[in-house]
């Protein structure tokens, strides 16, 4: 059996029995068939020495076993590495960033607690998936959407504290931002709510997010100072319609006025659903178009765009053969949610604007849908997730297909920074990743990668980086993806999540005022979690005893 | 001779031949009768021609059957969650390898695992190399069908007949190869055949 580091194996075996006692026989796994269940199919390491696994895994029911486990954990000073459903991947999976942790499992709590129709909200614990949720709410019959990311399969509490992003409308998608209220486990066992939650019979707990006094909800994001139990979320009430208009647009540098007045009309308000760019010339699909994209192949071109794609032309040089064949420079899909009468009134609105910056500019109607949607018209629609459907077509990502039979992955690490809402730095970013790209010999999927535009205020580029089983061209990726970090930081782009294996060298790039973030994040660590037992490592943020090991280029 | 080992000795005479004129009733002279578990349902891919096989031969013997293209979103939200959220149902199938994959991601929260599965690998001489992943008493079986060349049709007929899965412990992984008869491999790409069973 293998031990946590620094563990005996009687003690551990002691420990074990302690978990049985506290959750039940059959939900403390310690079986190589039931440990690999744990591992992170899309390990950057996959079977190397440094691949990041658990010794055992524990799967409490309740808010009270988990207390239980957490204080035997202290007790014995075994590190546990709490996961929710554990379908992070590309960030991480299940597998504890330390290894040989105990992984505490939290799918058995599934429950939801509350769905409150009139306040838009709910309360959930970790092992509530966006399908269990998305169920619920249509067998209920509950007029409220949840916003899905893509995948959907996983937690709805662990993707909001990895601080994952949705696509319906802009107050929902940042999925942290949108939650109001947990409750907390503590290293020592103590169970502690947050925001109006901390006074006893709070009618509010969903309500009114801050509560009194310092607002600590942050702090258990990307994190590991307690294990989050339950979290309550904001709705969307259901609206009456969607509609969903594209702007085309015919010259490469119309795409920096674009996003000045696309930003400019989402902050306004005056479209509040997730703006979906993308390069018809240069082939790049937008997210919506992406499943149809992965699974029919690009559209075919004629023998001139061909030598252009082969010649390895700039982007721009795309421009001419465009505006002869009518094939925009860009396109992108606004998203409007509200009465039909009102959304009609934005998109013409946004048409009016447009013409007025970028009189090349036309127009297309794409979608409209009086809601709810029926069930044909659910199997009909371009992107499920902006109807707050779960949906899984994200996996078309190096997925095969007809036309694309031997994709060379297994799996991907995405390689994600928050560059601004700037046209020309979406241009930038692709020049400096383009060219590091190619002296690093890591081909990027597509000639240019457009931005994400999942939060208001900036952009995030979601880049895959291919995992494969062989630890050669593995190293070369790792290699090239923390050169990459670097590249990016050096201009001022950080990353918003990582893969555990890179989150060390992410949180090393930021650095202001001699890393005082970083040791702001140990101080905490240090008082809240003193034995250093709550997933040591996550986000970088090691306990005292292992800190020496784990700094820079060890993590 | 038990049955196994009867099979063992004629799998180059009369099994073969009974297999190819009789698929069922060839099946059902190597697999154990005792200790088979039901499909109640088998998934397909429907982008690729040896899926396409399996699902008419699957019609034809009455199956349950799903077409997937890749994507299994209405796969697991209209069938397996609610199939496993309330019984212990074994789904079957032929896709491409990732939607298996995450197939099995998914099926571990309803405590469903994967209980037997075979990689159909294409090879560039048209031949089809096979790496099945089973317990030991589905092997032989196994490795019948799929030395021939209408092995999706027949892994319909041996899905029908119900799967043995009561020694879950002593899986095996057994490589076996269909000839390159027909020029080129019915499995254009690669592909998987596999059985999700609660544990």
């Amino acid at each position: 059996m293998r031990t946590p580091p620094g563990i005996g194996s009687q003690e551990f075996a002691a420990a074990l029995n302690e978990f049985r006692e506290a959750v039940g026989e059959k939900w403390v796994f310690t079986s190589d068939e039931d440990i690999k269940l744990y591992r992170d199919a899309y390990s950057p390491y996959w079977n190397e020495p440094e691949e990041r696994t658990a010794s055992a895994a524990v799967a409490p029911e309740s808010s009270e076993e988990v207390q239980a486990v957490v204080a035997i954990a202290n007790r014995y000073g075994i590190p546990v590495y709490s996961i929710s459903t554990g379908k992070n991947l590309g960030y991480g999976g299940s597998a504890p960033t330390y290894s040989g942790s105990v992984v505490l499992d939290l799918k058995r709590m599934n429950r939801i607690i509350e769905v409150n129709e009139k306040q838009a909200y709910c309360i959930v614990e970790p092992g509530v998936s966006y399908f269990d949720m998305y169920r619920y709410l249509q067998e209920n019959n509950i007029r409220l959407w949840i916003d899905v990311p893509d995948p959907g399969w996983g937690s709805m509490m662990g993707n909001a504290l990895d601080r994952g992003a949705g696509y319906t409308a802009a107050r929902f998608r940042n999925h942290f931002d949108a939650h109001c209220g947990m409750e907390v486990v503590l290293a020592d066992g103590e169970l502690m709510r947050t925001g109006m939650g901390a006074m006893p019979g709070s009618q509010t707990w969903q309500m009114y997010k801050s509560g009194f006094g310092p607002w600590v909800d942050g702090i258990f994001s990307q994190s590991n100072f307690g294990v989050v139990t339950k979290m309550g979320f904001w709705l969307m009430p259901e609206p009456d319609a969607f509609l969903k208009g594209v702007i085309h647009l015919p010259r490469y540098k119309d795409l920096i006025p674009h996003v000045d007045l696309m930003t400019s009309l989402e902050n306004s308000r005056i479209f509040d659903g997730y703006p979906d760019l993308n390069s018809p010339v240069l082939g790049t699909p937008s997210l919506a178009g992406l499943h149809d994209f992965l699974v029919d192949g690009p559209e075919r071109r004629d023998d001139e765009y061909m030598q252009l794609f082969t010649s390895g032309a700039p982007p721009e040089d795309y421009e001419d053969y465009g505006l002869r064949n009518k094939i925009p420079f860009w396109s992108c899909a606004l998203t409007f949610y509200g009465p039909e009468k009102v959304i009609r009134a934005q998109w013409e609105h946004v048409q009016e604007r447009y013409k007025e910056v970028l009189p090349e500019a036309t127009f297309e109607l794409r979608e409209f849908y009086d809601l709810p949607l029926s069930e044909e018209q659910k199997e009909q629609v371009q992107y499920p997730a902006q109807f707050g459907i779960p949906n899984l077509r994200t996996f078309a990502i190096g997925a095969r297909s007809s036309w694309n039979p031997a994709p060379p992955s297994d799996g991907h690490a995405w390689f994600s920074p928050i560059i601004p809402r700037d046209g020309a730095e979406i241009l930038r970013i692709n020049e400096v990743l383009g060219k590091a790209s190619r002296e690093l010999g890591i081909p990027m999927l597509f000639a240019m990668n457009v931005p994400v535009p999942s939060w208001e205020r900036c952009f995030v580029f979601i880049i895959p980086f291919m995992i494969s089983k062989d630890p050669k061209q593995n190293k070369k990726t790792r290699d090239a993806f923390r050169q990459i970090i670097k590249i990016a930081a050096a201009n001022g782009w950080g990353e918003y999540r990582t893969a555990t294996a890179f989150q060390g060298d992410v949180m090393d790039t930021y650095s202001f005022g001699d890393n005082a973030l970083i040791r702001f994040h140990e101080k905490i660590k240090d008082a809240v979690d003193p034995k250093g037992i709550l997933s040591p490592g996550r986000y970088n943020i090691w306990p005292r005893h292992l800190r020496e090991q784990h700094k820079k280029g060890n993590s | 001779m038990n049955r196994r080992g009867f099979f063992k000795a004629s799998l180059s005479g009369t099994a073969l031949s009974m297999l190819c004129l009789s698929a069922g009733r060839a099946l059902a002279s190597v697999q154990e009768s005792v200790g088979r578990v039901e499909v109640g349902l088998v998934v397909w891919d429907g982008r690729m021609p040896a899926p396409e096989n399996f699902a008419q031969e699957a019609e034809h013997l009455g199956l349950k059957k799903h077409r997937i293209d890749g994507d299994v979103s209405a796969l697991w939200y209209q069938q397996l969650d609610p199939m496993w959220s309330t019984s212990s149902l074994v789904v079957a199938g032929i896709t491409a390898i990732r939607p298996l994959f995450i197939l099995e991601q998914m099926a571990r929260d309803r405590n469903v695992r994967l209980a037997l599965s075979v990689e159909h690998r294409p090879q560039l001489d048209g031949s089809t190399e096979h790496w099945i992943q089973a317990p030991a008493s589905e092997i032989d079986a196994l490795q019948l069908i799929l030395r021939q060349e209408s092995w999706p049709r027949l892994l319909a007929h041996y899905f029908r007949s119900g799967v043995g899965l009561s020694d879950r412990a002593s899986v095996v992984r057994v490589r076996c190869i269909t000839p390159a008869a027909l020029g080129r491999s019915l499995a254009e790409v690669p592909l998987t055949s596999w059985v999700l069973a609660p544990v």
